[in-house]
């Protein structure tokens, strides 16, 4: 890991230059009264002092909400295939010679960027998924640390925070102006790079990225981040650490709370589409012309025919046995097969549900 | 660097078309004629494209010991096996796999075994019963038990004879009350009930069993009381898939996905999962 003290005009000059090599940048953006991750063009739209996290994740730049994973059309009543990975790989080859296929995240939350770690563990593990292992590949994060809390963040209950890094290969943080003072450079950030990829993105700009003075700069840092630690918490509801524990979920799989919980739910699947670690989806047919195509849509475990078998029989035929398995399979299922949670504590399925039901909540019951 | 799509499907021919039942249908499919080859171990499955319409998984019916054909044996549910139906000789089938794991054959090997299949269940016992039959010296005693709705949903009837011909097995069939016919010579009474009336001993058997949900209940719980280890009792489970490779989460019950952990399980396993299959 290296450190840099920048000045954020600086800051900016880099995020200009990395548009103008022609990788595609994309970070938090206002569209249609939402604060979403998208495609910015002029490095003077990305907002480095962002009070809130955007809307929506940025799942969607590796896992599209629809996507075709291989085309046919008849010829002589025999299916001719193609494979629409070997179009990305092949158009992917191309723009490996060049920096540009890669994809640059600017401005990524704590909570969006660990979410990678999740569905790095569903979609590379073997058999890889060559549509998400190509984009990964890809993709370079620059996360940023969060100056206030929502009402509905709790990540500080899963193991995250508002400083933490995971997921990232460059890290973010606004230097107070206290600091800015005494170091004399207007406003600044101070800059983690914490992989190769990152290693390689501010290779050329090391003139205007400075290190800091002294050696011992873990203890200046982990200083800075209490601080900045202390400063969002006191935003945040109070509530309590949630335990890995999921022997104790299991016990208490038949418990009646478990109706009271899962009384309001309207199976929307709302809370899986705005997850940034929901991973499920779909496969169906799709037809434009003469050409078919195998499509992978996301989906949710909260619609009663994600289980239903052709026979009409369902293994989870109400609400309650499918808000259960998002609970179960975020906090102890997933949990067993990795040691980690898969809620990261974004806390927007808690904010977009219509009928409120909090996840931290429904969790926080067992001990 | 190319990485292999495992979503494309490999594209095979209906060679021969076989009624079962009234509403169940085997087909036998040609492998490409690029000379690949699929290996399969008895008890994992695919999934079945039809093209234009959509895809379903299904148990390899034959044995891998029967590898120049993939079979398939699927009964009229919804879409995609209202299609199947409709496919006839010459025409294309995707399919991707081998998936999941399999019965553990080679350690059963001296063993007694006992298939017990109801209705459309008995199409996951096929390819371990072939197998058994094709390395018939390996094994102990094999007892099939049968059972269906009615004499006309029992399927693989004429298949049944030739088994039943092997030395040292032995088959009984069984049909629903109601569902017995004048010349009916079987029993009379669900898979469970006849199960527990012919009670083989437990001692060294391993017992497989596939079918309805409700079946698979009651018969292990018969099993229990019959005094049957949880661990030598197999069974192999469905629930919706889409990938088969343990990624689209449809399948998931508990811990585990049955795509990929399953689709076969001890009862000793099954018992340790939330009752979400």
């Amino acid at each position: 890991m290296t450190l840099y003290l920048i000045q954020e005009q600086y800051l900016r000059d880099w995020l200009a230059e990395i548009i103008a090599t022609g990788r595609r940048v994309i970070a938090p953006q206002s569209e249609n009264g939402l604060v979403v991750y998208r495609e910015v063009t002029r490095a003077e739209t990305i907002d480095l002092h962002a009070r809130a996290k955007p809307d929506f994740s940025f799942k969607h730049i590796l896992f599209p909400q629809t996507e075709t994973v291989f085309r046919y059309e008849w010829r002589e009543r025999r299916p001719v295939v193609e494979d629409a990975a070997a179009e990305t790989s092949a158009d992917a080859e191309n723009a490996s010679a060049s920096v540009q296929g890669e994809v640059v995240v600017v401005g990524a939350t704590p909570c969006d960027a660990a979410s990678l770690l999740v569905l790095d563990h569903v979609f590379l593990a073997d058999p890889p998924d060559p549509f998400y292992a190509r984009r990964r590949e890809n993709l370079i994060v620059i996360g940023r640390s969060c100056s206030h809390a929502q009402p509905e963040c709790f990540c500080t209950t899963v193991g995250l925070s508002p400083v933490s890094t995971q997921g990232c290969d460059i890290f973010l943080m606004p230097l107070g102006a206290d600091l800015c003072d005494e170091l004399d450079i207007g406003s600044g950030f101070v800059a983690e790079v914490l992989s190769e990829k990152g290693e390689a993105l501010v290779a050329n700009v090391k003139a205007t990225w400075v290190k800091p003075n002294g050696s011992d700069h873990s203890t200046w840092l982990n200083e800075l981040k209490a601080a900045h630690l202390r400063a969002v918490q006191a935003e945040m509801l109070p509530r309590r650490a949630l335990t890995p524990s999921p022997d104790e979920l299991k016990k208490d799989f038949e418990h009646p709370a478990w109706e009271e919980i899962a009384r309001a739910c309207l199976s929307c699947g709302v809370c899986a589409f705005v997850c940034p670690t929901c991973h499920c989806y779909d496969l169906s047919e799709e037809r434009q012309g003469r050409i078919w195509s195998r499509c992978r849509n996301w989906d949710s475990c909260a619609f009663g025919y994600f289980t239903l078998h052709a026979s009409g029989h369902n293994p989870r035929p109400t609400a309650l046995e499918r808000y259960r398995q998002r609970v179960m399979h975020k906090f102890c299922y997933f949990l067993e097969a990795t040691g980690a949670n898969m809620c990261v504590g974004c806390g927007r399925c808690v904010k977009f549900c219509p009928v409120g039901l909090d996840i931290y909540q429904a969790r926080a019951r067992w001990p | 660097m190319a990485m292999k799509n495992p979503y494309v499907p490999s594209i095979l021919t209906v060679d021969e078309i076989r009624d079962e039942t009234p509403d169940v249908r085997t087909l036998r499919l040609r492998l490409p004629s690029n000379g690949s080859r699929l290996s399969w171990r008895a008890g994992q499955f695919a999934q079945f494209t039809v093209f234009g319409v959509g895809e379903c998984p299904f148990t390899f019916a034959n044995s891998p010991t029967r590898a120049e054909y993939v079979e398939c044996t699927f009964k009229l549910m919804g879409k995609v096996t209202g299609a199947l139906r409709e496919l006839a000789v010459g025409d294309a089938v995707g399919l991707r796999g081998p998936y999941g794991n399999f019965f553990p054959l080679e350690s059963w090997r001296g063993r007694n075994l006992i298939f017990v299949g109801g209705g459309i269940g008995m199409a996951a016992l096929r390819a371990p019963l072939q197998f058994v039959l094709d390395h018939r010296k390996d094994y102990g005693e094999i007892l099939i038990l049968n059972g269906a709705r009615t004499v006309a949903d029992l399927v693989y009837k004429e298949e049944m004879n030739e088994w039943s011909a092997f030395d040292g097995v032995k088959l009984i069939r069984t049909v629903d009350p109601g569902g017995e016919t004048p010349e009916w010579d079987g029993e009379v009474g669900l898979v469970p009930h006849v199960f527990e009336k012919i009670a083989p001993t437990p001692s060294d058997s391993i017992v497989i069993t596939c079918g309805p949900p409700i079946m698979i209940h009651f018969m292990l719980l018969t099993l229990e009381k019959c005094g049957y280890p949880k661990e030598r009792v197999v069974t192999t489970l469905e629930n919706k898939m889409k990938c088969g490779f343990g990624k689209c989460g449809r399948c998931n019950v508990g811990s585990v996905y049955v795509c990929k952990d399953g689709p076969v399980f001890t009862a000793a396993q099954l018992e340790r999962l939330p009752k979400e299959f």
